[in-house]
């Protein structure tokens, strides 16, 4: 599957640019939030990617982390003052639902999951622990919830770098600068692996749509795939040069997008184990965040060819098209 | 968003202090000093309060045998002192005005303890030079507290002299102190016309490798003077600094080479602009001081350095958290400060200057800044 790159470059992010270091994508937008106050909303759905709406002033220290519930529609955003605020996507807009204030200790709420219908929200803290909260909807307020603190569990494996939950939200999955993997019964609560893994940290970390593999990158440069029940290693993916921050399964789970801090961004073939794809960033700058852009729901949208987005320290957000007719 | 004080406030944070005891005993001297004014004013809130200090009246400082026979110097016993009394409000001006000039050295000692940052006597002239009006009185007083303390003025985290050391000085050799300010008008601008850059180290071992590769003799840009203030500079390195820059008869650039940590970031900030908010320090800001480095961004393809990076602690980031609102606070000049800290904190990494140096021999971290001044200028 050669990809071309869909020479398209969706315009400055902001007045006075910073880095972009997260992203995150419905099928009719790209969500984009940055060093800078305000969170961007793209449409998708517009030849030129305009900006259909400006979350402004959500984070005053920038924002370092977006997730979306599966669904798409609960948003969940961290900023680097340490407060993570809850949107839902009501209406054809997003609308501030909800806040967690930041904690005194820098780092108290790092990496964000949202479970599949956005009712419960894992957190990841500075010392390892992890906390869930159940978003509680106001019956009467269409949109406002109220995070309630529902549990926390222990992991040793210090600062906690990225989470994630299965679609079916039965797992959940952290990853630790000491290179740990931990893995959670939803349900239970128990831990249920504790996979070593390369002895640096792991910055990425996704299930697969069908929940039957765990895909972890960080600094070793290699893509780990594990059998998510099991905990076993099924392959390593090697061919990056430099530290990977991001991973994204495609839709069906036979593509694996990873983002590295060189500017490459790769595709593989997860049947075939094979990198399909290499595309590198003009200025060679550092990749924050790879999404692939999920396909609507009509049969018109399943045939339209596969496109990705791109995000870092080079400011820009790049768009991705697979080629028409390839081989 | 309602950044608390405190959150402010880690931005001054330095290392965790180590305290003596004798450290201990001064900040208990003076929280004890402190609770008893504030207790006599919430009973009695029109009488005076007073403070008391041991002033030295004499010292004997000629050999003399003791008892067993062993030739010793100044002893305790030796030393004549007599109690003077402070108090508020005075009976005259004068006494008002000693008063204040005591209370507030010693809140300026407290810091300095509290925060395991030494300073100097002159840092205490300036911060508030209308009040003390001259040296002498910060000095006298600084004596008079270590003596009522019964420790010594380093226990106090005050030294006489500057910290700071440079290499390169037309006119010496080797490696010296920061001249005292005191000095500074003996510095003419013929005696330094052939220096052509200054570069300020913030870590005295890195400074020691530029002197040991004879950096101040660099081959591409002639002659300059190497500087460090061994951390966070004092007010004579910052006053020495400032003097050169404004006596040299052509203007020449400084360059600032720090970690790519929060520190680093602090204490470049504390030479371009001080670190407190006086106003009576301004006129030793370097405002043109070039950042070369190190910055994590730049190396984020080279795994070779980015392997050799730290972990930031819990500390490192709380202070970078503190000191990117500051950055925000600051706008757009503060641009590359805040891009900095965020990449910082995405990372959760920090780089040390060494990490610039392959072999360990400091001659890759030379010609890693030479070519950086050479981009820079």
């Amino acid at each position: 599957m050669p990809l071309a790159k869909h020479s398209m470059i969706l315009a400055r992010h902001h007045a006075h640019t910073t880095d972009i270091f997260t992203l995150a994508a419905t099928p009719t937008q790209i969500i984009s939030g940055s060093g800078s106050p305000d969170i961007k909303v793209h449409s998708t759905t517009t030849p030129d990617f305009e900006i259909s709406q400006v979350l402004k002033s959500a984070h005053p220290l920038g924002t370092h982390h977006l997730s979306l519930s599966a669904n798409h529609t609960t948003l969940v955003s961290v900023g680097f003052s340490g407060e993570t605020k809850i949107w839902r996507f009501v209406d054809g807009i997003w609308k501030a639902a909800g806040e967690i204030p930041a904690a005194k200790k820098a780092g108290e709420f790092w990496a964000p999951a949202l479970s599949s219908d956005g009712q419960y929200l894992v957190g990841t803290t500075y010392d390892g622990r992890v906390n869930v909260w159940e978003l509680v909807r106001d019956e009467k307020d269409g949109v406002k919830v109220t995070p309630k603190k529902f549990a926390e569990w222990e992991t040793r494996g210090g600062f906690g770098l990225a989470v994630d939950v299965s679609s079916d939200n039965t797992l959940t999955a952290t990853s630790h600068p000491s290179g740990n993997i931990y893995v959670f019964n939803t349900s239970t609560t128990r831990l249920t692996h504790s996979l070593p893994t390369q002895a640096s940290p792991v910055r990425t970390i996704r299930f697969s749509p069908g929940g039957t593999l765990l895909a972890a990158a960080g600094d070793a440069r290699i893509i780990s795939l594990y059998d998510a029940r099991s905990g076993e290693a099924v392959a390593n993916l090697g061919g990056h040069d430099a530290w990977i921050t991001s991973l994204d399964w495609s839709h069906t789970g036979e593509y694996l997008l990873s983002g590295s801090m060189d500017g490459k961004v790769k595709v593989w073939s997860v049947e075939t184990r094979t990198c399909v794809a290499t595309h590198s960033e003009s200025e060679a700058q550092g990749l924050w965040s790879v999404q692939w852009l999920p396909k609507g729901e009509t049969s018109g949208e399943r045939t339209k060819a596969e496109r990705f987005v791109t995000a870092g320290n080079g400011r820009l957000i790049s768009i991705y098209r697979e080629a028409s007719g390839g081989a | 968003m309602d950044l608390n004080a405190d959150m402010l406030d880690v931005t001054f944070d330095p290392p965790t202090p180590v305290l003596t005891h004798c450290n201990a005993n001064v900040l208990n001297y003076i929280d004890s000093t402190f609770n008893s004014i504030i207790a006599a004013l919430e009973a009695k809130p029109h009488e005076k309060v007073e403070v008391k200090l041991k002033r030295i009246t004499s010292l004997d400082t000629s050999p003399q045998n003791d008892t067993q026979g062993f030739t010793t110097f100044v002893s305790r016993a030796r030393v004549k002192s007599r109690e003077m009394k402070y108090c508020w409000p005075g009976s005259t001006a004068e006494e008002a005005w000693r008063f204040t000039c005591l209370l507030c050295i010693l809140s300026e000692i407290r810091a300095a303890i509290q925060s395991g940052m030494t300073i100097t006597k002159r840092d205490i002239y300036y911060r508030q030079p209308e009040l003390f009006k001259k040296q002498d009185t910060v000095d006298r007083y600084i004596d008079d507290i270590a003596y009522t303390c019964g420790v010594t003025r380093r226990d106090l985290r005050v030294t006489a002299s500057p910290k700071g050391l440079i290499h390169g000085l037309p006119y010496i050799a080797g490696v010296q102190s920061v001249p005292s300010p005191d000095d500074l008008h003996k510095i003419s601008s013929t005696s330094i016309s052939s220096l052509r850059w200054i570069l300020v180290v913030e870590k005295e071992a890195s400074f020691r490798t530029f002197v040991e590769n004879e950096f101040h003799d660099c081959r591409s840009f002639g002659p300059g003077l190497l500087v460090t203030g061994k951390g966070y500079p004092d007010l004579s390195t910052r006053e020495f600094i400032r003097h050169i820059l404004d006596t040299v008869p052509i203007p020449i650039p400084i360059f600032g080479l720090f970690d790519g940590d929060p520190d680093g970031l602090d204490i470049y900030r504390c030479y371009r602009s001080n670190s407190k908010n006086m106003i009576q320090e301004s006129a030793c800001n370097l405002p043109e001081m070039q950042w070369l480095g190190v910055d994590i961004a730049e190396s984020l393809d080279d795994v070779g350095v980015l392997d050799k990076c730290l972990t930031l602690t819990e500390r490192d980031r709380t202070k970078a958290r503190g000191m990117l609102a500051r950055a925000v606070a600051g706008g757009p000049r503060e641009a590359r400060t805040r891009a900095m800290l965020q990449t910082m904190l995405m990372l959760g990494k920090k780089m040390e200057i060494q990490a610039l140096d392959a072999s360990a021999d400091g001659f890759g971290m030379c010609q890693w800044v030479e070519e950086k001044m050479r981009m820079s200028t």
